[in-house]
């Protein structure tokens, strides 16, 4: 009989054992029941999201363009939301979603100040507690796993029947992989329906992009492969299946609570950002004391642009200097704010490269980076999406200014535009940067996660050359 | 007749502690050897090496002459093994132990031979379908000897196989362990027990400090006289 027969023999004894464990089976049963509470919870607040924000932005759009004749600038207040469509996969996993929000506000003069907010990119070391299906397959269900990996080699060892089983045609070095495969069998079985029970609620809530879906399932897969490794290997290494669970327990503690946490402070400490109070306090007081064409540079401003059009008298300008005004005073807006945010991305930047050190010391950092990237709701994408709703907003601001400029004449603040101008401005459409731009981003994650398989698969095998050296 | 199971200058060392020192001993199909010593006389060294567990510092084990040594997968084949305590999974009902230990020996079940194998070994047969957690330690013993009897073990090594069983318990597998022999099987067992190995062995070799200090024919010494000889050698020891 092969080695390989073997093994599955031993694995097929573990999974008839486990079955018959009523302790690990209702342990195993309220994890799917997390599970499967946490993709109904989200599969009715992805698909409620959705429904909310396509009757949101048809009302929004039926008041725009029902406000009738009215200055271009006071539409400009009157404002209108930007929503970002929450992706299906955000059904798995929300990542930042529930930090940075899915809505912005845009309004003449301001970059929304809630696109500030601190929190947004510090989804690594803030999203653990947050009830997911990701955090059941991140965090509960490798408890589990350790559990029930325990006591695979150290109980056969302390029992006897690994002797047995030696001496009936198991090779010594065919232990580890017996065990491995037998904690694989167990651990698909665990994860195999409540994965495919998640996938199917994803596809349900709407159109996915199949390779993400791929991928986002194989990044978990290899996640459970090195949890799987470690919990044999220490089952092996351990002197008994009691000191087997301590220290499984211990190391889920650390790798999957504290360390990812710890990163998380880490990041906070290398790269402080500022309170969202006082970013926005900033940019006010820069706005303030940069060009003020309505205010102490006035006068340079009217000077500026009748030379431009070579007139002497403000009358004689062929456009409304009031709508230039205003564009200039939104265009040294955006050079303060993209100063600003520039700033801020970079220290959010700083942040997450520290974070990503932790990705060495926990395979949970680069697995958390990775699902919250292919599911589209990562960091990056929201940044994205601030951006684009951020173009959006400039384009429209200038747009109403351009009206008036042309349009108003003399009458200034007084003119009212067509309500035909409500109906050329568009609608805020966006589309999430793809999978290939998610791997793109998160190489160092992917990398992190082949290193810990690698080093996992090691330890599995010392710790096999251990045992076998431990039988003589 | 050609040994099923033969040492030849068996030795063993644990640092500067010699466990077995130069032993010789060979074992025929159908013949039952006891090895009668004190803890730390190297019985179970012994058996350890023939199931290639550990490797000899000189000399070596042979499984119907092959050196254990250097294939110790091709020797376990040819060999049962029961321990002191047969360890079982208590979770897993008597049969379902018996098929897995013989599907990973490469046996196809068959329930006809297993009902068999057990009912020559008086196993009761309403417990075969009872977890084996359930099990007294006689009903161990039978389900390991069964377990070796599965795979068509040429040889069966018995680590202390009476050891805390009930006399009834005792005398039932001394019977099943008389009627091994008989069917053609060497054995080869580790006890501590004078007057059960008499009952049950051809021969009997006393071992004292990892050397094999004498060899008897029970049949030609009485109950006392065995004891006898076995404490006068104890005393060498003491002495």
């Amino acid at each position: 009989m092969s080695q390989s027969a073997t093994w599955g023999r031993v694995a097929a004894k573990d999974w008839r054992e486990y079955r018959r464990d009523w302790r690990l089976a209702l342990l195993s049963l309220l994890v799917a029941v997390l599970a499967v509470t946490a993709v109904v919870a989200a599969f009715v607040e992805v698909t409620a999201h959705d429904a909310d924000r396509r009757a949101t932005i048809a009302a929004d759009r039926v008041t725009w363009e029902g406000q009738g004749a009215r200055n271009p600038h006071s539409a400009a207040h009157f404002a209108f939301w930007a929503f970002r469509p929450l992706p299906p996969m955000a059904l798995l996993d929300p990542g930042v979603l529930p930090y940075a929000g899915s809505a912005i506000w845009l309004e003449a003069h301001n970059r929304n100040p809630a696109q500030a907010r601190p929190a947004e990119d510090l989804a690594g070391g803030l999203d653990l507690g947050r009830f997911s299906a990701a955090w059941v397959f991140q965090t509960v269900l490798p408890l589990l796993l350790f559990i029930i990996g325990a006591g695979l080699v150290a109980r056969e060892r302390e029992a006897g029947t690994l002797r047995l089983m030696l001496a009936n045609g198991l090779a010594a070095g065919g232990v580890m992989p017996a065990k491995y495969l037998a904690l694989g069998r167990i651990a698909a079985v665990l994860v195999l329906p409540l994965l495919a029970a998640a996938l199917a609620a994803t596809l349900l809530a709407g159109p996915v992009d199949g390779l993400a879906l791929a991928l986002w399932l194989a990044v978990y897969l290899v996640y459970f492969a090195i949890l799987a490794a470690i919990a044999v290997a220490v089952s092996a290494l351990a002197a008994t299946a009691a000191q087997a669970r301590l220290l499984l327990v211990g190391l889920w503690l650390v790798l999957l609570l504290i360390v990812p946490r710890l990163g998380g402070g880490l990041a906070m400490q290398a790269a402080p950002v500022p309170s969202a109070h006082g970013f926005a306090a900033g940019v006010a007081a820069q706005m303030k004391s940069g060009h003020d064409p309505f205010g102490k540079d006035g006068k340079a401003f009217e000077a500026a642009v009748m030379a431009r059009y070579k007139v002497s008298r403000l009358e004689d300008l062929p456009v409304n200097i009031d709508g230039l005004r205003l564009e200039a005073a939104e265009q040294h807006g955006n050079r303060v704010f993209d100063a600003a945010w520039g700033d801020l991305a970079a220290t959010h930047q700083a942040g997450r490269n520290a974070l990503r050190l932790t990705a060495l010391l926990s395979p949970l950092v680069p697995l958390q980076n990775l699902s919250m990237a292919l599911a589209g709701s990562d960091g990056a994408v929201q940044r994205d999406f601030q951006d684009r709703a951020e173009a959006h907003r400039r384009r429209i601001i200038s747009l109403l200014n351009a009206d008036m400029a042309l349009h108003a004449g003399a009458a200034g603040f007084d003119y009212h535009a067509d309500p035909a101008l409500w109906r050329r401005i568009p609608d805020f459409r966006w589309q999430p940067p793809g999978t290939a731009a998610a791997l793109a981003r998160c190489w160092p994650d992917l990398a992190a996660l082949g290193l810990w398989l690698l080093a996992a698969l090691g330890l599995l095998r010392l710790a096999g050359r251990r045992l076998a050296a431990g039988l003589q | 007749m050609a040994a099923l199971l033969e040492a030849r200058g068996l030795t063993k060392a644990y640092g500067d502690r010699l466990a077995l020192d130069g032993l010789d001993l060979a074992v025929a199909a159908g013949e039952t050897l006891c090895l009668l010593g004190a803890n730390g006389a190297g019985k179970t060294t012994t058996l350890n090496l023939f199931l290639g567990f550990t490797q000899p510092t000189a000399g070596a084990a042979l499984v119907d002459g092959r050196v254990v040594a250097d294939d110790p997968a091709a020797a376990r084949a040819r060999l049962g093994y029961v321990a002191e305590v047969v360890s079982l999974y208590p979770s897993l009902s008597g049969a379902e132990n018996l098929d897995f230990f013989a599907r990973l020996a490469g046996v196809a079940v068959d329930p006809a031979r297993r009902d068999a194998i057990l009912a020559r070994l008086r196993f009761p047969a309403e417990a075969i379908a009872r977890p084996a957690g359930t099990y007294s330690k006689g009903m161990r013993q039978k389900l390991g000897l069964a377990i070796a009897l599965m795979k068509d073990a040429r040889a069966i090594l018995l680590d202390e196989p009476l050891s805390g069983l009930d006399p009834a318990a005792a005398n039932d597998l001394v019977a099943v362990l008389r009627e091994t022999a008989a069917a053609g099987v060497a054995l080869l067992i580790s006890t501590h027990d004078i007057f059960r190995a008499k009952e049950v062995a051809s021969r009997i070799g006393i071992m004292r400090h990892g050397r094999l200090v004498a060899m008897v024919d029970p049949a030609s010494l009485s109950a006392s006289e065995l004891e006898q000889l076995y404490l006068t050698h104890m005393a060498e020891r003491a002495a």
